[in-house]
């Protein structure tokens, strides 16, 4: 592993809400949308903001300008910062919702401290110090599994990589608008007047749609995780006994996960065969092997078939 | 090049009530090499009535991922099932010319017999020739990779490292070469992992538990939530990928392996070869 590199993390809500809580953030939590109307927005209030993360397209890297609607804010007043590394990105977007909620949101010291550090910069310097910070690429990283073989396999993922560049975007309500933040963009995309918390998540489902519209039908893969309040402290307070058991499962299965991201595996696949290798006779073991060489070769025609040879 | 050709009609298989009806169309199998893919097999049913003309099955065929079985239990006709062995997926046919034995319409007529050998011969999976092909590529590569790594590594290493390699599958006489795994999850299939837990002895369950991460409770439970878990897949694929692509000799040094040359066919040569060894070493 490179020094100084980042990683990929996964964009899973468990993940996100572990990392904005690594980074002291408080009472907050990250949750995954199947789908955006609002009533569904409403039940989630409070609403902090939303990232809409999509395959990165053609169309994203070939219009300069904003790609769903709306137009450029040069409001200063905005924390916007570019991205710069790839493997930063859902990380940089989550920042760049926190850094700007800081009137509902408690982001703790270091992000304060960062926040304030970087004030006067522009928004290239903003993603350059994102991408240059130690705490928050530690704190990212630890999301991803320490690959000790990391370094042969990269350039074999190349191609496959490029079906898997995903691309976040934040939504937020500041400075009484509906913001679009994107980190390849120049500025933050302004999508009009929002006067309240109740009107952006009136308006946002149309934004949204808006956006998702640009791409052909059925080409668009995209996930949506807001970002909202911690759902255990809303359901205490409601009394709501039952949903609050859930949410304990759940948070209890998100920690389990990260561990098992955190945990390097190899070790236990070795041990795993070695096991099966001890369980078969040379017969049977052969045959193992053979399905699993046709099984791979049958995997690698139908590739092919779909790709038109 | 072989092409087989005969008349035969599908059966229609309802896996709900078992019950499998020949379907009546008048058709012709013709199995054939395929255009697309050199030593594989091109499987075609096809309608030979005018008014069902375009009704039309194909199938790709591997040579060795896929069996030809007379179904000696249906009794009115002679019905037989093409199988793949990869996939599980059954196709079931029925011989369509008249077999001259009117007491026993289920008989094998000589014709039969003839077709069924030919298929049979086709269907077998391929050695000879291709294999000599691939060994020499594979020693090759072997040597090549081992010439790169002498640069870095310690003398004594490399010397194991040359011998063993250059001496390639001593104890496996009868091996017949299939195409590679290119992915350790193909060993893992639910069947594969269901058997490894349950059949697990204490010791082997215990050495299990020793990779799990710390706080993982130590039941077969949780053993099977991870092995059935995408992170246990990832990192299956990611040693998949060091070995596909020349980390052979790294993942043998730090799985504590003897290295037996690149690629994931040796990482389990090695792998069955050390098992073996503790297993006489510990009685």
């Amino acid at each position: 592993m490179s020094a100084g590199g980042w990683n990929t993390i996964e964009s899973d809500a468990g993940v996100f809400t572990e990392l904005v809580e690594r980074l002291n953030v408080e009472n907050v939590e990250f949750e995954e949308l199947y789908s955006f109307d609002q009533s569904t927005l409403a039940a989630l209030q409070p609403l902090y903001g939303v990232i809409f993360l999509f395959k990165y397209s053609d169309l994203d890297q070939s219009t300069i300008g904003p790609v769903g609607g709306g137009e450029f804010d040069h409001e200063e007043s905005i924390f916007f910062a570019k991205q710069r590394i790839q493997n930063a990105c859902a990380t940089q977007a989550v920042l760049n919702i926190l850094l700007n909620k800081t009137d509902q949101v408690k982001i703790g010291e270091e992000l304060t401290n960062f926040k304030e550090f970087v004030n006067y910069f522009d928004s290239d310097l903003k993603g350059e110090t994102i991408s240059n910070s130690d705490l928050i690429r530690t704190i990212h990283n630890s999301f991803s599994s320490p690959n000790q073989f990391v370094d042969e396999q990269q350039s074999n993922n190349k191609i496959d990589d490029d079906d898997n560049l995903f691309h976040f975007i934040g939504y937020i309500r500041v400075n009484n608008k509906i913001i679009e933040l994107d980190g390849l963009k120049p500025f933050p995309i302004s999508h009009g007047e929002c006067l309240s918390d109740e009107e952006f998540i009136e308006r946002l489902p149309q934004v949204l749609t808006q956006r998702i519209n640009q791409y052909k039908e059925g080409e668009l893969r995209f996930s949506l995780l807001a970002l909202v309040k911690d759902r255990r402290e809303l359901l205490k307070e409601f009394g709501d006994e039952d949903g609050l058991e859930k949410e304990l499962v759940k948070r209890e299965k998100w920690k389990t996960d990260n561990e098992l991201r955190r945990c390097d595996l190899i070790g236990l696949v070795n041990q795993a065969l070695k096991t099966i290798s001890a369980q078969n006779e040379d017969t049977q073991w052969n045959d193992l092997l053979k399905r699993a060489s046709l099984t791979g070769s049958a995997r690698f025609i139908n590739k092919k078939l779909k790709r038109g040879l | 090049m072989t092409i087989i050709n005969f008349r035969a009609g599908r059966v229609i298989y309802d896996e709900s009530t078992k019950i499998a009806t020949p379907d009546a169309i008048q058709g012709e199998i013709t199995i054939k090499p395929s255009e697309e893919e050199e030593s594989f097999y091109s499987f075609e049913w096809k309608s030979k009535e005018t008014t069902n003309a375009d009704i039309a099955e194909e199938l790709l065929v591997i040579p060795g991922d896929v069996q030809w079985k007379h179904i000696k239990e249906a009794e009115t006709g002679r019905v037989f099932e093409l199988s793949f062995l990869s996939s599980s997926a059954r196709h079931l046919f029925w011989l369509q010319d008249i077999n001259d034995n009117d007491d026993d319409p289920s008989e094998l007529s000589a014709k039969d017999k003839k077709i069924l050998e030919k298929i049979l011969k086709v269907f077998e999976p391929v050695e000879e020739e291709e294999e000599e092909e691939e060994e020499e590529e594979q020693k090759q590569q072997q040597e090549d990779n081992t010439e790169e790594q002498s640069v870095e590594q310690e003398d004594v290493e490399i010397k194991d490292a040359v011998e063993s390699a250059s001496q390639p599958e001593q104890s496996n006489t009868d091996f017949v070469h299939y195409s590679p795994i290119y992915d350790l999850n193909d060993l893992f299939t639910s069947d594969s992992l269901n058997n490894l837990i349950s059949n697990a002895t204490e010791d082997q369950l215990s050495k299990l538990y020793s990779f799990l991460p710390t706080s993982t409770p130590h039941t077969k439970e949780s053993l099977r939530s991870v092995l059935f878990s995408n992170f246990f897949r990832g990192s299956a694929s990611n040693l998949s990928n060091a070995l596909n692509n020349g980390g052979g000799f790294v993942v043998s040094k730090s799985l504590d392996l003897q290295y037996q040359g690149e690629g994931i066919e040796n990482y389990l040569k090695s792998l069955r070869k050390q098992q073996k060894d503790d297993e006489k070493k510990n009685g």
